[in-house]
């Protein structure tokens, strides 16, 4: 069957909950499975745009030059420790970016700390040409990760943050307020560079619950998350956030600031049953089970594991058909192609499948 | 109130920079250490543990009345001579070859020690033979194997196999933990316990000192602590 419509008409309807000729699906992988794949589909080891001709995605992400980027890209230093823009390191040798370098361990250094320049020169090559390219006929988004608390984690170290944050210390909402500032300039930055649609990330979650109480998540994080936000809906663009684990106490307020579409959605943290209340309010980015089912299950597991997660969030509702996490190294070739020729059956998807 | 309930409100609390004075209080005050500590912090951390199980608090109040106590501790411990029950048990912890996340790993640490263990902190990504090397300690009664990823579970699996085959094996437990680890997945390896959550693992390490034998836990095979419920609003 001909599709009726280009895949960035199809997901900007998902995200908005209006009619669609199929439901959207999009595959990312982690930056290791990422050669895995790339080498299985005989293309060169530069990352998920070189899937794209095989992959039925419609989401294409616009990476910033810093240490996410470049992995995303597999452009390796050969180093394991790879810095950003903000003086942080990440080990880069998982299967994602662990932040191990935090500049402001020390807390006597804040007060002296030199904020990074969201206009800096050459911050978003690498974005502007992916808008170029794909701008037409994929939905293009912002890569705002470590987008506040991870930032000051990333920042400060985990431990201090937790601290911080238990003690509402005066420098860490001096630092989320500057970051919050940032935050917004990048997204005036990528706007202007013309992408279709924001996705910013913090894992507010963790498998059994809340990072933090809810009520310090509004009082800290939701005010702050509110203004990044509104300078994209200001403009009329939809915006995903991504968080991991078990964040449903938040999620009316996540649609009450005007979140779109809710990443990843990884349903050991937050079950089918109890998400399906949020249906046609929010736009599901996920869903399906990769630290169960993806990983170990067999073909007819990983197909009814995406029928129950289609047949529960979709059609019609919003639905960005994906996967729990993305796509890591544990997952074999075979169950990845089961969940390809799953997807394809069911949601009507054209991944190529080479056996 | 009292200058051991004054000390418990403090670990409580989290109040680190007031559990030093509170401490030297109730040494000047001629509480016995041993009451200072288990009344004063160990009780307190109890608390604080149901509390996180309730959902009344969250990890970063849980972390910071363990740092509270810990910090406290450091100012009891010359005070409290090695019969006295400082150590319970010994334990060591570490995270996984290939897996760098080490919050769970120290929360863990920091709910077992609250409950009087000693425990030695292996760091992450720990090789296989540093944990077998690690348990051949005499004294070390458990041993906790924590990974956060998928991808990182055979590194568990290979970790408790070595464990397993350890000369040592009948002399203490294996606990396993993790975001993706599951109680199946702990049967399946051989580890001994499964806890959900560091409160859970600091309950189930108490249980295990206080039943010298374990003869419950070995004919259980795997205990399961369920952890924090889950909560909606």
């Amino acid at each position: 069957m001909k599709d009726e419509m280009t895949r960035k008409e199809r997901l900007l309807a998902a995200m908005r909950r209006q009619p669609q000729d199929r439901v959207p699906t999009q595959l990312d992988f982690s930056p290791r499975m990422l050669d895995v794949v790339c080498r299985h589909y005989g293309a060169p080891l530069k990352g998920e745009e070189e899937l794209l001709p095989f992959m039925d995605n419609h989401l294409v992400y616009g990476f910033i030059n810093d240490a996410f980027g470049m992995q995303r890209k597999r452009m390796l230093s050969g180093n394991r420790v790879q810095y950003d823009n903000w003086g942080c390191g990440f080990d880069i040798t998982q299967e994602g970016t662990t932040p191990v370098v935090h500049p402001l361990e020390d807390e006597s250094k804040i007060s002296s700390y030199e904020f990074p320049d969201p206009n800096a020169p050459g911050l978003l090559d690498w974005a502007e040409a992916a808008i170029q390219k794909y701008k037409d006929d994929y939905v293009v988004a912002s890569y705002q990760v470590f987008c506040l608390i991870e930032r000051v984690s990333a920042l400060r170290g985990f431990e201090n943050f937790l601290c911080d944050l238990a003690l509402e210390e005066d420098y860490l909402i001096e630092l989320l307020d500057k970051i919050t500032d940032y935050q917004c300039g990048m997204a005036k930055r990528y706007m202007r560079a013309g992408v279709s649609c924001g996705r910013v990330g913090d894992d507010y979650g963790t498998q059994n619950g809340m990072l933090m109480h809810p009520n310090v998540w509004r009082k800290l994080i939701k005010p702050r998350l509110a203004k990044i936000v509104a300078t994209y809906k200001n403009e009329g663009l939809p915006v995903i956030l991504h968080s991991c684990g078990d964040i449903r106490p938040i999620i009316p307020d996540l649609i009450e600031i005007g979140i779109d579409v809710l990443n990843n959605v990884q349903p050991e943290a937050m079950p089918r049953e109890d998400l399906v209340q949020y249906r046609g309010k929010i736009t599901f980015y996920g869903g399906i089970s990769t630290q169960q089912v993806l990983p170990k299950g067999t073909e007819e597991d990983i197909y009814n594991e995406v029928k129950a997660c289609y047949d529960a969030y979709g059609p019609g509702n919003g639905l960005l058909l994906s996967t729990g996490i993305s796509v890591m190294s544990d997952v074999p070739l075979q169950n990845l192609n089961a969940l390809l020729r799953a997807f394809n059956e069911v949601a009507g998807a054209n991944y190529q499948i080479i056996e | 109130m009292s200058k051991i309930n004054f000390l418990q409100k403090i670990v409580e609390n989290g109040e680190m920079d007031q559990v030093v004075a509170a401490v030297q209080v109730c040494l000047t005050e001629k509480i016995p250490p041993i009451d200072i500590l288990n009344i004063g912090m160990i009780e307190a951390m109890t608390l604080v543990g149901q509390k996180f199980q309730h959902n009344e608090i969250f990890v970063p109040e849980m972390l910071l009345a363990a740092k509270t106590m810990k910090k406290g501790v450091e100012i009891l411990k010359p005070y409290l001579c090695s019969k006295s029950g400082l150590t319970t048990g010994k334990m060591v912890m570490g995270t996984v070859h290939g897996d760098l996340h080490d919050i769970g790993k120290n929360l863990v640490i920091m709910m077992v020690e609250a409950t009087g263990y000693e425990v030695i902190d292996l760091g992450i990504d720990v090789p296989v033979q540093r944990f077998v090397d690690a348990a051949s300690d005499p004294a070390v009664t458990l041993v906790g194997v924590s990974a956060l990823l998928t991808t990182t579970l055979p590194a568990m699996q290979e970790t408790v196999a070595a464990l397993n085959a350890s000369p040592r094996r009948e002399a203490f437990k294996i606990m396993v933990g993790g975001a993706s680890v599951t109680r199946e997945f702990a049967r399946e390896i051989g580890a001994d316990i499964y806890t959900t959550d560091a409160v859970s693992a600091g309950l189930v390490a108490k249980e295990l000192e206080a039943d010298g034998d374990f003869d419950s836990f070995q004919n259980n095979n795997v205990i399961i602590k369920t952890g924090k419920e889950r909560i909606l609003k």
